[in-house]
């Protein structure tokens, strides 16, 4: 069961790296051991954001291009053009069903995944890269 | 031929996965052949590189019986975090072929370790773990060990120099010597539908939160919450409260909540009960849908197979 935050707080990074970097999956670093492009639609459309490492809670990363919108229970695609596998979590802190993001992978539409409509499409709270 | 769950993931001279015993979750039985061929890995391994800072700066709690004793009925359908540092190291054998051809070396992911320091299950049901409560609220624990030394080895892949860096992930970082070794893995190997697996975890997760029982124990865990001064109506709202992601450390009343949750959990009988639930529910789903899974299984086990094989030959 999913519940949503409605407002964002702080800046603060968590996780065991702490790295996170929002910014335009063009521009993302192609060749990172860790690199999840995350996105607001599906089929790689709308808003994006990058991941570059664990981060706890996505109530304090934001879509690219300033609009001050939170990734948190947004995500409804994926491109993990990492080396690693990461699993992304519903809820923040790494807590909840875990849905792994395998290496070299893709997920055009987390809304079909199974046979619930709303599996895992604006569901995403955390994100840890497998070590 | 099937391939054994959990096990040591080495080649073995046990077949059969229907008629071997399972294992505790979070161990892994190795046989003789397997020992003598991690103990060359190892010394293997130490040739090339230590990992710096191997040490956390403080030793992080052991993960509990309680939590490594965590396990699911979709657990025989992917991989382990063991699993997947077999499959890792398999293909970092391959990748240093690869890279040797090309006149660099290439340096290994520690062998894949016999107990699994940080189970994927740990924090399923939210922080379940006193200790990790009272020392590090809902904040990760500092890494194990084990971890350190990958993540080491993670970090220094991320700076390669330029030339190394192409030979692994060619120019476009989607190539190179890396592209290989998968490649080479997935030969033979029936492409898992992960996304349909994955859609199956979260829906039995969310699905499990809907049994009677899990619903009253929730309950019965809000009110003792309240009882100690916490309003929260689901254990992982506790877990996802955004005060805590203010700070890099926890607060005392992060700290304080979180030795409320585990309390809470116990004296409920939270986990058992939700942990149960999550067991019937998903065993509904494999039994509603045993194509499916079947075919998860045989993807599941023709990798991991894979990966041992390519151990095995060294």
């Amino acid at each position: 069961m999913k519940h949503r935050f409605g407002t964002a707080v702080g800046a603060a990074v968590l996780g065991i790296s702490g790295l996170l970097a929002a910014g335009s999956p063009a521009n993302a670093e192609a060749q990172a051991p860790r690199s999840l492009s995350v996105y607001e639609h599906d089929d790689y459309k709308g808003r994006s954001a990058h991941l570059s490492g664990n981060d706890a809670n996505f109530i304090n990363n934001y879509w690219s291009g300033g609009s001050g919108a939170s990734i948190n229970d947004n995500i409804s695609s994926f491109r993990n053009s990492g080396d690693q596998r990461a699993v992304m979590y519903a809820n923040a802190n790494y807590t909840g069903a875990a849905y792994s993001a395998l290496a070299h992978s893709s997920d055009s539409d987390l809304t079909h995944n199974s046979n619930n409509p709303s599996n895992f499409d604006n569901v995403a709270s955390s994100v840890r890269f497998v070590i | 031929m099937a391939i054994p769950r959990r096990a040591g993931h080495f080649p073995s001279a046990h077949p059969s996965r229907v008629t071997r015993r399972r294992p505790a979750p979070g161990t892994r039985p190795l046989h003789r052949a397997a020992l003598v061929l991690l103990a060359a890995l190892v010394v293997l391994a130490g040739c090339a590189r230590t990992p710096e800072d191997i040490a956390p700066a403080e030793k992080p709690p052991e993960v509990s019986a309680e939590a490594s004793g965590l396990s699911v009925p979709l657990d025989d359908f992917i991989l382990s975090r063991l699993d997947i540092q077999t499959i890792e190291y398999a293909e970092d054998l391959l990748t240093r072929a690869c890279m040797r051809g090309s006149g660099f070396d290439w340096e290994m992911l520690p062998p894949p370790a016999r107990t699994d320091t940080d189970p994927l299950h740990r924090r399923r049901y939210g922080v379940i773990e006193p200790e990790v409560a009272g020392r590090y609220g809902y904040h990760l624990p500092p890494l194990a060990p084990d971890q350190q030394a990958r993540e080491q080895v993670w970090r220094r892949r991320d700076a390669l120099p330029p030339a190394e860096r192409r030979a692994a992930y060619g120019h476009d970082g989607q190539g190179g010597c890396r592209n290989t070794a998968r490649t080479r893995l997935a030969e033979g190997v029936p492409k898992l539908d992960q996304q349909r697996l994955n859609g199956f975890i979260g829906d039995t997760f969310e699905a499990s939160q809907r049994v009677p029982a899990v619903v009253a124990v929730f309950g019965a865990w809000s009110r003792c919450m309240k009882a100690k001064g916490f309003a929260y109506g689901m254990p992982l709202d506790a877990a996802a409260d955004p005060a805590w992601a203010r700070s890099a450390q926890p607060s005392p009343r992060e700290i304080a909540v979180a030795k409320a949750d585990v309390g809470c959990k116990r004296t409920t009988g939270l986990v058992a009960a939700w942990s149960t639930a999550d067991s019937h529910v998903q065993l509904d789903a494999i039994a509603t849908h045993r194509a499916d899974f079947d075919r998860f299984r045989q993807a599941r086990d023709a990798e991991l197979r894979a990966a041992e094989q390519v151990i095995g030959n060294g």
